[in-house]
């Protein structure tokens, strides 16, 4: 196996929701990346960018007027 | 330059072992060995000023994200910034961070999941030939029979009751012993 296709295992692997056990354990839990925090953090983004579209037309609306 | 020439010309076997191998920092401790630590430093790494305009033409013009993870890895591993197996660990948050900003910047990214080169099966080259090679597929299709050679392969038939006590040492073989029974 070459450094890139164990790359795309590992990316996979995550993106299944997959959390290394052994690294898990070491850490005892406290580990900020996880593929939930992500997919919370993909949201917050996501919400975020709506937020300042919104903010992007009002402004764009009351310059017009 | 012939290729004879060229198979002498390689390092003798246990040149390694006469270089001082401190040189090269992935021989040393990496800088970071903290896998949140990592994350951040290789996304801010990618992410900062300098990088960012780099890395989002390279995902516009089509480079999938697996490639650009282990690109970023590489660079890292070079400088001895964290070790080989925590690139590893690592590579799964770091696509996803990639995703996530790609996608609010209006870039539909390609993971880079699938291989789109599988690697060519037997079927495939059959399949090229042509229907005309249909007896060929057929052929390859059938399973082929084991030969069964020598003293020592496996057979199918069953030695006898007395022949497997003989093997087993249960029958007496000597004429003594068989003339006092």
């Amino acid at each position: 196996m070459t450094f890139d296709q164990a790359i795309v295992k590992a990316i996979k692997t995550f993106l299944k929701g997959d959390m290394p056990p052994k690294l898990m354990e070491l850490a005892e839990g406290n580990l900020k990346y996880t593929p939930e925090y992500l997919d919370e953090y993909a949201e917050k983004v996501e919400m975020d960018s709506d937020i300042e579209e919104e903010e992007a037309v009002d402004e764009q609306t009351r310059t017009t007027i | 330059m012939s290729k004879q020439e060229q198979l002498y010309r390689g390092p003798i076997p246990g040149e390694n072992y006469t270089s001082d191998v401190r040189n090269y920092p992935w021989h040393r401790p990496p800088d970071l060995t903290d896998y949140d630590e990592i994350v951040d430093y290789a996304f801010n790494n990618m992410a900062d000023e300098d990088n960012i305009d780099k890395v989002i033409a390279l995902l516009g013009a089509g480079m999938d994200v697996a490639t650009l993870v282990g690109i970023a890895h590489l660079q890292n591993i070079s400088i001895g910034k964290y070790s080989i197996d925590m690139a590893l660990l690592t590579a799964g948050p770091l696509a996803r961070l990639l995703q996530i900003h790609a996608e609010k910047a209006g870039i539909t990214v390609d993971m880079g999941l699938e291989n789109p080169n599988p690697p060519t099966t037997k079927e495939d080259v059959l399949r090229a030939l042509g229907q005309e090679n249909e007896e060929i597929v057929e052929q390859a299709d059938t399973p082929v029979e084991e030969l069964q050679e020598g003293l020592m392969s496996r057979t199918d038939e069953v030695a006898s009751e007395e022949e497997q006590n003989e093997m087993l040492g249960m029958i007496p073989d000597t004429l003594e012993e068989r003339v006092i029974e």
